[in-house]
């Protein structure tokens, strides 16, 4: 696509479009739908199905739209009886070879085939009707694939190969060919993930979920739009619900990617292992209660405790919502008088809060969106569908990728991602500095970038200087590359429009993690370009906008005075201790919230502890008082993305559970203990969070001079995924068999 | 051929100069699995990973390139191949006694291989000589007028070879 404007008439409709532009999306953007079974938005054309035909002026016969681009003076009917008559024939042929089950199908409504029968008016097939009798693959539990249902549109095969899982193919050839594995195989014994890209993208009944059968027509279904939190891609879902029970979790944009656990974990929410109710524990074993005896016997506690505030800790994980992070903090800071407030973001990123702080005063997004970039530089990240670690954003880059984006990857190790790498760097371990450094003074002493294309930041002028006398052998010696490679990857970034820059544990766990953070943003303003810092947790960003940590203050405010006339109370002064000293032990009392980390034989941390958990897990056996939380799917509230911005969390059904959020819980003890919080439901939280924590709007960045350093270290990003699911972290070898058994509890 | 050492560009040849990286690999393919399959007689399974993991293709399209050849075999071949032309003239004149007999004599079903892989049963759509009907092929050589005796002398050729 260009940016030259073309005129064209469509239907009688004269229109303005980008020349080049495909021909089924242009005509969209004007509400004029072009019927299709084969096409994906912001994919080629392949015209496999050649429902899109419309008359084009000058031209002998009618053509597939999707495989024309616009271009000036075009004429074109998109709806003439010829163009009806030939896509009559069309389904027509299609019915010759599909059931006509509709009244039972679970596709029924949503089905693309049903519709266009509908709207041209086909009854059944005039050829009769021929069936295969594919065998049926149902050998797993979160995808069945009903082949005799297939059209042969391609869809499917597509996005999967487009996101680089390239598991679907077509096989033999003709009227016989076959979506299908290699082999033929059933699905669990190739490398599929069961994202369910294919489950999205099927225009019939062909693809499904398992068990999906007769669990409410798509028109029973009531739909929620919120955001899953089970990882820090924190993916859009839709979330399908028929008499309080999740039937399915789709992705809510077509052709976009969720992974399996954000589309199947939903049995989670009535596992074995959900708490339901209050416990407490009593002749050491765990016994239920109510909520009022619950509060009571931990405000008791905390009332005694408060005596010592530096012995008290609140400790979340970094998928609670931005609510129950600020009112957690508040109870800290507020009621209880200590800094010791944390999430678990701390575990695996020291890095990304002190060196936004630094260079933005606030955890700064991206403006860009990464289907924009046409240059992706990944920085100590291992996002891995496979390992499932961050599996959307590894499906995002390599379908950006696979679309003709360039991708530099800078990691010491052979990560998954660098097997599509346009440049995979292999510097030597800890020294990312080095390696951007290298980067910076290649682009500036070959005057790779020009000044326009700089982001605005303060002091950039001094990075640039800095990086035009650096030794650029010497960096590279030091990182361990050959110049050759620095230059190669330089002249890619050279040649990109927009740059993003993704970077997650592998530098921000490191004892340099901040001066690389900074360095990675000075490379970026440099270059025009974004920088996306990734948590293992859905809101990290959150979490520390509204104040759950000790080193920063609701909004990144730089003091208290604000915080402490709208609180009504001093705040303390004392430094507070983060996660791991937490988690550590030796405090007199420690509120958790959520899924810690914790191994099995874990020892309780404190004297006397708290878990307000969905599901039982290591941390909570350990607990004195066990509280029922709202699981993913069930929060409210929002979070903040990996692009700073903020998402909305819309509880898509009732709790499973006598639940009550942890921001309710914060509320309830703060009144407890005498405090007058003015909190009664959700929004009195919000509109104090958009009162004292919202991160400042707009601001410009500051650089800073970074000198090269060797790091050390890898927080937890060595044990892998944080995603969680029926309660514990997960071993990614064992998440199916984890799944499959939520499926069947 | 030896899969773990193959020069694409040799490989390829001439064309390879107007062609990019992904262009040679995937073109590769055919050329290979006509290779593997004229050394061992089939395409197996090891063997096509080993091919896509050298060409970085993946499995799938390995697969979906090969199924698209009638050409192409998956499972392992008889060390003799029958094909029993079922076309009208041989239909009409008694391709349908021949297969059975054969069918009853080895134990397989049309397009299946004897378990000691000494023959495959097949069918082919007419081999040019309907004059000759019924017509089968034993390898590369056509029997024709296929009679009661022609039929014991293709079953003892089969077990001679």
């Amino acid at each position: 696509m260009s940016d030259k404007l073309v005129t064209m008439e469509i239907d009688g409709l004269t229109v303005q479009f980008p020349e080049g532009m495909n021909l089924v999306d242009a005509a969209r953007s004007v509400g004029i739908n072009i019927p299709n079974l084969c096409h994906l938005e912001h994919m080629r054309g392949v015209g496999a199905c050649r429902m899109c035909v419309v008359e084009v002026e000058g031209m002998r016969a009618p053509n597939t739209a999707c495989t024309m681009k616009t271009k000036e003076g075009m004429k074109i009917k998109t709806d003439s009886e010829q163009i009806k008559d030939l896509r009559r024939m069309v389904i027509d042929l299609i019915l010759s070879m599909h059931p006509l089950d509709c009244m039972t199908c679970p596709k029924a409504g949503v089905c693309w085939l049903q519709d266009l029968a509908y709207q041209l008016d086909v009854k059944d097939s005039a050829y009769g009707r021929k069936s295969f009798d594919f065998e049926i693959d149902d050998s797993n539990g979160f995808i069945e694939r009903d082949p005799n249902y297939c059209i042969l549109c391609g869809k499917c095969v597509r996005v999967c190969t487009a996101q680089n899982t390239n598991i679907l193919e077509f096989m033999g050839r003709g009227v016989g060919s076959k979506v299908t594995t290699e082999r033929d195989k059933p699905l669990n014994e190739t490398d599929c993930t069961f994202c369910g890209s294919c489950l999205d993208a099927c225009p019939v009944n062909a693809i499904l979920e398992s068990g999906r059968r007769l669990k409410g027509r798509e028109w029973e279904l009531f739909k929620t739009d919120t955001v899953c939190t089970l990882c820090g891609a924190a993916c859009p879902i839709d979330v399908s619900e028929k008499d309080g029970k999740v039937v399915k979790i789709t992705s809510p944009k077509p052709n976009a990617f969720i992974c399996a656990a954000g589309r199947f974990s939903y049995d989670s929410l009535a596992a074995k292992n959900r708490v339901t109710t209050p416990m407490i524990r009593s002749n050491g074993e765990l016994k239920e209660t109510s909520w009022v005896e619950a509060i009571k016997v931990i405000s008791d506690k905390l009332a005694s405790a408060r005596s010592n505030p530096a012995k008290v800790g609140i400790l979340a994980s970094a998928a609670v919502t931005n609510e129950d992070a600020y009112m957690l903090q508040k109870l800290g800071r507020a009621v209880i008088g200590t800094n010791n407030v944390d999430s678990t973001a701390s575990l695996y990123d020291t890095s990304t809060v002190p060196a936004y702080q630094k260079a933005f005063g606030k955890i700064a997004g991206a403006e860009r969106c990464i289907t924009e970039a046409d240059l992706i530089i990944v920085l100590g990240m291992n996002a891995s569908q496979w390992s499932r670690t961050l599996p959307a954003i590894d499906a995002k880059i390599r379908k950006q990728v696979s679309g003709g984006a360039k991708l530099i990857v800078l990691d010491p190790a052979e990560i998954k991602l660098a097997e599509v790498a346009t440049k995979h760097l292999k510097l030597a371990e800890g020294t990312d500095t080095s390696a951007l450094a290298a980067l910076m003074a290649v682009l500036v002493k070959e005057k790779l970038v020009n000044k326009n294309r700089a982001n605005k930041a303060k002091g950039l002028a001094d990075v640039r200087n800095a990086a035009s006398s650096s030794d650029v052998a010497a960096l590279c010696a030091e990182a361990g590359l050959s110049e050759e490679d620095v230059k190669e990857a330089a002249e890619l970034i050279a040649k990109s429009k927009v740059p993003m820059l993704f970077y997650s544990t592998g530098v921000s766990a490191k004892d340099n993690g901040v001066d690389t953070v900074l360095q990675a943003l000075n490379l970026s303003a440099l270059i025009g370009g974004q920088v996306l810092p990734v948590g293992l947790e859905a809101n990290m960003a959150g979490v520390a906008a509204m104040g759950l940590s000790p080193l920063t203050l609701p909004g990144f405010a730089a003091d208290g005075k604000k915080l402490a006339k709208a609180w009504k109370t001093d705040l303390p002064e004392a430094a507070g201790i983060g996660a791991r000293e937490m988690l550590n032990g030796g405090l007199d009392f420690l509120y958790g919230v959520g899924d810690l980390p914790v191994s099995e034989g874990y020892e309780k941390p404190a004297e006397f502890v708290v878990a307000h958990v969905t599901h039982m897990n290591e941390f909570a056996k350990t607990a004195d008082v066990v509280l029922p939380s709202p699981a993913f799917v069930e929060q409210e509230g929002s979070i903040i993305n990996y692009y700073g911005r903020m998402k909305m969390l819309w509880s898509a059904v009732e709790p499973a559970a006598d639940v009550m959020a942890p921001w309710q819980m914060a509320a309830e003890l703060a009144e407890s203990l005498g405090y007058k919080t003015k909190v009664d439901i959700l929004d009195d939280v919000t509109e104090e969070v958009e009162k004292l924590a919202l991160p400042p709007e707009k601001t410009t960045q500051t650089t800073s001079v970074i000198t090269p350093s060797k790091g050390t270290g890898s927080g937890l990003a060595a044990s892998g995924s944080m995603m969680t699911l029926s309660g514990s972290v997960i071993d990614a070898s064992k998440v199916s068999e984890l799944m499959r058994q939520a499926v069947t509890a | 051929m030896d899969l773990k050492n193959i020069d694409i560009n040799k490989e390829i040849g001439a064309v390879g100069d107007v062609l990019n990286q992904e262009q040679k690999t995937k073109g590769l393919l055919i050329h290979a699995f006509q290779k593997l399959q004229s050394e061992m007689n089939y395409l197996p399974e090891e063997a096509l990973k080993a091919l896509g993991e050298k060409l970085n293709i993946p499995m799938s399209f390995v697969y979906s390139t090969a199924s698209f050849y009638k050409q192409f075999y998956f499972n392992p071949r008889g060390k003799t191949i029958v094909k029993v032309c079922t076309g009208t003239a041989c239909h009409v004149r008694g391709a349908g006694e021949v297969l059975s007999e054969l069918k009853e004599e080895f134990g397989v079903e049309e397009g299946e291989t004897t378990e000691d892989l000494s023959m495959t049963l097949e069918t082919v759509g007419c081999v040019g000589c309907c004059g000759l009907a019924p017509v089968a092929t034993i390898n590369e050589d056509v029997i024709g007028e296929i009679d009661d005796e022609r039929i014991n002398e293709i079953i003892q050729s089969v077990k001679e070879a």
